[in-house]
């Protein structure tokens, strides 16, 4: 616990919040973590084969009643509405259409575990389409931009994140192995994994197979999860209730159990849950931050002071606090949201698939079609995305919810379709971001407030048409995909989905050189207040089809750095697989 | 219909922690329609899907409580102005009409909205204000039914595990192995497990090591 004086306070126990305390406090910082959700421990995990629980009553994610957000597709729309696609008939909704939350871990404690890291071009992809598709073919009114750091600045950081944290994969761009060739367009890595990839469903070799028939280059998709022992923790059990699930065995890497402990373990982190931060403070100049105000579990208001803040509570929960802490001098805050519409793609196989076995990350992806290699197929496709298997991991509730358009909704059809093809069912699924406009953001909504009187974050984001080729293009390798592979029907998400929640926001604090155009810089340090960091997806100032985590894990370590004074990590020379047994000892769940 | 046999239900789940007797019975009535028996032992009522809904209408979902409350009382305006007789007591075919008029058919297409009782212009006087409580209770029940046919046993639905066997989801399971997971597997072979069965598994201490599963060496 520390003593009276705190270095840093850090606001979000999540993906990246963890990360960096656990850093600073493993090198003497005091940290104090705060965190809104609980503090899990793997024993209230032990049953979490619970559909109910988890996915009927999203136990993990925040609900609309104590964290609101409203929505209206344009600002010509009208004041908003409570997030329409959230709210089943029950009033509680699927985990995806919610952000991510609550607690130590954040997303991370029930997320899928994909791991990307994105490719050299997505780092220039104003600049790339521009040059290769001419500068009018980008949307009148986009406020697209390339990022201020290369792939070459962020390798260092996603080589410690794979290491550090339990990525397991397939390499093919590895130095010094050029036997690993499977994925013709992944950027330079410097090492492999360190574990191997999942272990395949069927039907996802299925997939694999087809898309090699039809000349693709498949490879094995990265997984923040354990394929064997990793330092402790377990590898994985193939259980089935995974993505919106937390882990039983701790082979998930979610940073309760990834990094939180080693922070922990120094004696210089103290986290304190169901702590909700409604406040950044500021000297009377306004030029630094004091500290916080949260509501604690009782509903008090507590002050706490500290010489640095990082806010670290999601892309969303950070706009929010920035506006509602009244620091957006700029005007910058909130802009540019982006987030991911799935192109859903479901089918049938004829050989049972089981899909309640694995998890959906055990799976298979092509990168054909990714970024500027779209052009080559369909120049007026502005960004192209992978196209990944979704192999498992289906429990029955969700599959009811799931089904064809044209399958009945209820009655004898309804329940003889669940009998006859819930054990058949498999999907895939790729990630097209919106272009940012000037009419995609968030703001504070005028009159919704949650129940400790804050102001709401209202989002104004649609699809536009250049949006929905992107889906409708990949749309169409899928079904070239599902032929190949035999499937016996198959059914789409439409182009223009009717969520705008994806849990893969970003862009609503972008950092950037120019103090003028940008929140933070490229370390996550605030433009306005010098002692203030916001990190996570909110940084990106563009957007790929690769989900994010991997990305801010390797910002929060550059983040890290920067509060210490540290230079990035220097190139590891070999891989190795024993380097890492000896940090286990520093594991556990004691606290 | 009738409530199901206290006979054939397990333990003490026939008694009732919301509804009274009578909601009961229409609850289970409708859900009988929404997920029917097809002469396999699998439909809603053999389910408990009603113990299921009246467990969390009165504790997660009390904000749900008005909706069956005045819906039910709804629903019984309309059954008796329109078949002069309650929920419970019309045929099969009668409860199914009712049914599609206030949550549609049972196929809609793609891009279709359903047409329902209601869309055509109304000059039923108190029962047209019935109309958006009626559709909700329906959606409502649609969803709960469906929750209540696959959730955990310890919930208080899917009793016997019915819902899980008729589609072939094995349950709550620690783990599955290699062979399991590989080609030509049918998983319909593998024995249903609850959470029931898992909690007393771990306190026994009788699951395999991990290792069986995250192993790839088939046995
Ligand atoms: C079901 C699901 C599946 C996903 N699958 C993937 C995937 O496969 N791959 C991938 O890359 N990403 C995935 N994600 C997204 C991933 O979880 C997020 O990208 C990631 O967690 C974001 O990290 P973060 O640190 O910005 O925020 P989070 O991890 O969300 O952490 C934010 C933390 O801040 C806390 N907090 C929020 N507001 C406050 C406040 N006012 N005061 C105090 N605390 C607060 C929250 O409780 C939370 O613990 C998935 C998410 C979900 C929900
Ligand atoms: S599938 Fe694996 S990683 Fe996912 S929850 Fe189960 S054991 Fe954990």
């Amino acid at each position: 616990m520390p003593a009276s004086k705190i270095d840093v306070i850090v606001v979000g126990a999540g993906a990246s919040g963890a990360v960096i305390a656990s850093e600073l406090a493993q090198a003497g910082q005091k940290v104090v973590l705060l965190d809104k959700g609980p503090k899990h421990t793997t024993e209230d995990f032990r049953l979490k084969q619970d559909e109910i629980r988890y996915y009927a009553r999203g136990s993990l994610v925040p609900s609309m009643d104590t964290d609101p957000i409203t929505w209206r597709e344009t600002s010509q729309d009208g004041d908003g509405e409570l997030a329409p696609w959230a709210a089943g008939p029950l009033g509680t909704a699927n985990p995806l259409h919610l952000p991510p939350s609550l607690g130590a871990g954040g997303g991370t404690i029930h997320w899928g575990g994909a791991c990307w890291r994105f490719r050299e071009t997505e780092f220039r992809m104003k600049t790339e389409i521009e040059e290769r598709l001419g500068k009018e073919a980008l949307p009148e009114g986009h406020t697209l931009v390339d990022w201020p750091i290369s792939y070459a600045d962020l390798e260092p950081y996603y080589d410690k994140t794979e290491w550090e944290l339990g990525i397991s994969g397939r390499g093919s761009n590895v130095a010094g192995r050029p036997e690993l060739n499977e994925n013709p367009w992944e950027a330079p890595r410097q090492r492999d994994y360190p574990m191997p990839p999942l272990r395949q469903g069927t039907a996802d070799i299925e997939f694999a197979d087809a898309c090699t028939r039809l000349g693709y280059h498949p490879f094995r998709t990265a997984a923040a999860i354990a394929s064997e022992p990793f330092k402790g923790r377990s590898g994985c059990t193939y259980c089935g209730f995974c993505h919106g699930y937390p882990c039983h065995v701790d082979a998930k890497t979610s940073t309760h159990v990834a990094a939180l402990p080693y922070g922990e373990a120094s004696g210089n982190l103290e986290m304190r849950d169901y702590c909700r931060v409604y406040k950044v403070n500021r000297s009377n100049d306004g030029k630094r931050v004091t500290g916080v105000s949260y509501y604690d579990a009782d509903g008090r208001s507590v002050d706490l002071e500290a010489d640095r803040v990082v806010l670290a509570c999601y892309a969303l929960e950070n706009a929010r606090l920035l506006l509602a802490s009244g620091i957006n001098a700029n005007g910058q805050v909130g802009k540019h949201l982006m987030t991911h519409a799935f192109g859903f793609f479901m089918g049938l196989t004829k050989e049972p698939s089981n899909p309640y076995m694995g998890t959906l990350v055990a799976s298979t992806s092509i990168e054909d079609f990714s970024g500027e290699l779209v052009h080559e197929y369909d120049p007026t496709v502005l960004w192209g995305a992978p196209i990944i298997s979704w192999p498992g991991d289906y429990q029955p509730i969700e599959i009811a919810h799931a089904m064809p358009p044209a399958a009945p909704r209820w009655g004898a059809g309804f329940r003889d379709w669940m009998r006859d093809n819930y054990g058949h069912v498999w999907s895939m699924y790729s990630q097209t971001a919106n272009i940012p406009t000037n009419d995609t953001y968030v703001d504070l909504d005028p009159t919704r407030k949650d129940p400790w009187g804050q102001p709401a974050l209202r989002m104004t984001h649609g699809w536009g048409p250049w949006d929905q080729k992107m889906v409708e293009f990949l749309l169409t390798i899928k079904r070239k995909i599902a032929q190949e592979m035999g499937l016996t029907y198959w059914w789409e998400e439409t182009t223009k989905p009717d969520y705008h929640l994806s849990t893969h926001e970003v862009g609503t604090h972008r950092m950037g050189e120019d103090p003028a155009t940008s929140v933070v810089d490229v370390h996550g340090r605030s433009h306005e207040c010098d002692n203030l960091y916001v990190v996570g997806g909110g940084q990106f100032p563009s957007y790929h089809g690769y989900n994010p985590t991997e990305t801010i894990w390797a910002m929060a370590y550059m983040t890290a750095d920067d509060i210490l004074g540290r230079s990035a990590p220097a190139p590891v020379a070999a891989h190795t697989h024993d380097g890492h047994t000896g940090h286990a000892s520093a594991h556990t769940h004691a606290h | 219909m009738t409530v199901h046999d206290a006979a054939t239900a397990p333990d003490s789940s026939v008694a009732l922690t919301f509804f009274n007797d009578a909601e009961a019975r229409t609850v289970e009535a409708i859900s009988e329609r929404i997920i029917p028996d097809g002469g396999d032992g699998a439909g809603a009522t053999s389910a408990g899907v009603v113990y299921y809904i009246d467990r969390s209408v009165s504790g997660i979902s009390q904000n749900l409580q008005h909706v069956y409350r005045t819906g039910l009382r709804a629903l019984e305006r309309f059954c008796q102005s329109e078949f002069s007789a309650p929920y419970v007591d019309l045929s099969a075919e009668q409860q199914d009409d009712v049914i599609r008029r206030f949550l549609g058919p049972e196929v809609v297409g793609p891009a279709e909205t359903p047409q329902m009782y209601g869309d055509e212009v109304g000059e039923r006087g108190e029962l047209d204000r019935d109309l958006p409580i009626l559709r909700r209770l329906f959606a409502v029940v649609r969803e709960h039914a469906i929750e209540g046919f696959f959730c955990d046993p310890v919930y208080g639905g899917n009793r016997d595990a019915v819902g899980w066997q008729l589609v072939g989801f094995p349950g709550a399971y620690w783990g599955y192995t290699a062979e399991q997971m590989g080609p030509g597997f049918d998983g319909r072979t593998l024995p249903i497990a609850t959470l029931s069965d898992l909690r007393r598994q771990l306190q026994e201490k009788s699951l395999p090591d991990n290792s069986t599963y995250y192993g790839n060496e088939e046995k």
